[in-house]
């Protein structure tokens, strides 16, 4: 169950939710990067063993 | 010790376990922290009510918009002076994730400025400018790096340029002392030790902690991508070359 707060509930919601969506943004943000480099490398060594 | 951490092959065997137990390290950490920021701890009256649930995180991402500049300066430095391409990579890296994390502390500050103090920013106060400068010299140094024809040019110049931007981190930690400014004085890290009780203290400590070892795994994450990166860079110059 979410906690009631008595006074300015938008702001602590709001400075959460950028604590959440910075964090998890940056994780996709690396692991896209990670990926679409691992998976560029892959093609360049496939491309490189078949001549 | 340094040359024998800054070899590819052994970053590359160390970090495939270490970054995903960082990264979920630091998670549990974070939830850990949110839960005691939001549901835990007692509201404190002396500091605006519950509002000051907001220190949980906007303190940690202050914490980690310092200690991310400090890596970009620290890492550069070693690639300066002993050239060791590993380094180079992990300022490339750390500068995006500290740019967020520096955006992160001045949008999730202006926020609760707006409760406490009335006003979502003031241009003559200290501290919020010398984040806005740092903000800044993250942006700079990516676009920097951008700019550059080749990636020798691309690290001498950010390098340059980071090293040169470290002298703001005092600045930045000791501005509210020197300037005047509408934050308060320290109460974390000081001389005389912490002036806050433990309730408070220890979930904002552990929270720090866990944005720390998540930044560490996703520096290690970007800085496995970079060397993907290159390996594939060294093959199509091969290919190019015709070796």
């Amino acid at each position: 169950m979410l906690p009631v707060f008595e006074q300015n509930a938008a702001f602590i919601w709001t400075i959460y939710a950028i604590g959440a969506v910075v964090p998890v943004g940056l994780f996709v943000y690396a692991l896209i990067r990670a990926r679409m480099a691992k998976r560029r490398l892959d093609r360049l060594q496939a491309e490189r063993e078949q001549g | 010790m340094i040359r024998a951490f800054a070899n590819p092959h052994r970053f590359m065997a160390l970090s495939r376990w270490l970054a995903p137990a960082c990264l979920g390290v630091g998670a549990l950490l974070m939830v850990w922290s949110v839960w005691q920021g939001l549901w835990v701890v007692p509201q404190d009256d002396y500091q605006g009510g519950d509002i000051m649930r907001a220190m949980f995180v906007h303190v940690p991402s202050a914490w980690l918009a310092m200690a991310s500049y400090m890596g970009l300066a620290a890492t550069s430095l070693i690639w300066f002076v002993w050239r060791h391409e590993l380094a180079d990579m992990a300022a490339k890296s750390i500068a995006p994730l500290g740019a967020a994390y520096t955006a992160m502390c001045l949008a999730t500050g202006s926020i609760w400025g707006k409760p406490t103090w009335g006003t979502w920013w003031l241009w003559d106060d200290a501290r919020m400018m010398s984040v806005l400068v740092m903000f800044f010299l993250f942006l700079g140094y990516m676009a920097l790096r951008a700019a550059m024809e080749t990636r020798q040019k691309a690290a001498r110049a950010g390098a340059i340029l980071a090293m040169v931007g470290a002298v703001n981190v005092p600045l930045i930690k000791f501005s509210v002392d020197i300037w005047s400014s509408i934050h308060q004085d320290a109460s974390v890290l000081r001389l005389d030790g912490p002036a806050m009780p433990p309730v408070y203290l220890t979930p904002l400590l552990i929270g720090g902690l866990a944005h720390m070892i998540f930044f560490a795994g996703l520096t290690m994450m970007l800085m496995r991508a970079e060397v993907w990166g290159r390996r594939g860079d060294v093959l199509i110059a091969r290919k190019l070359s015709g070796s």
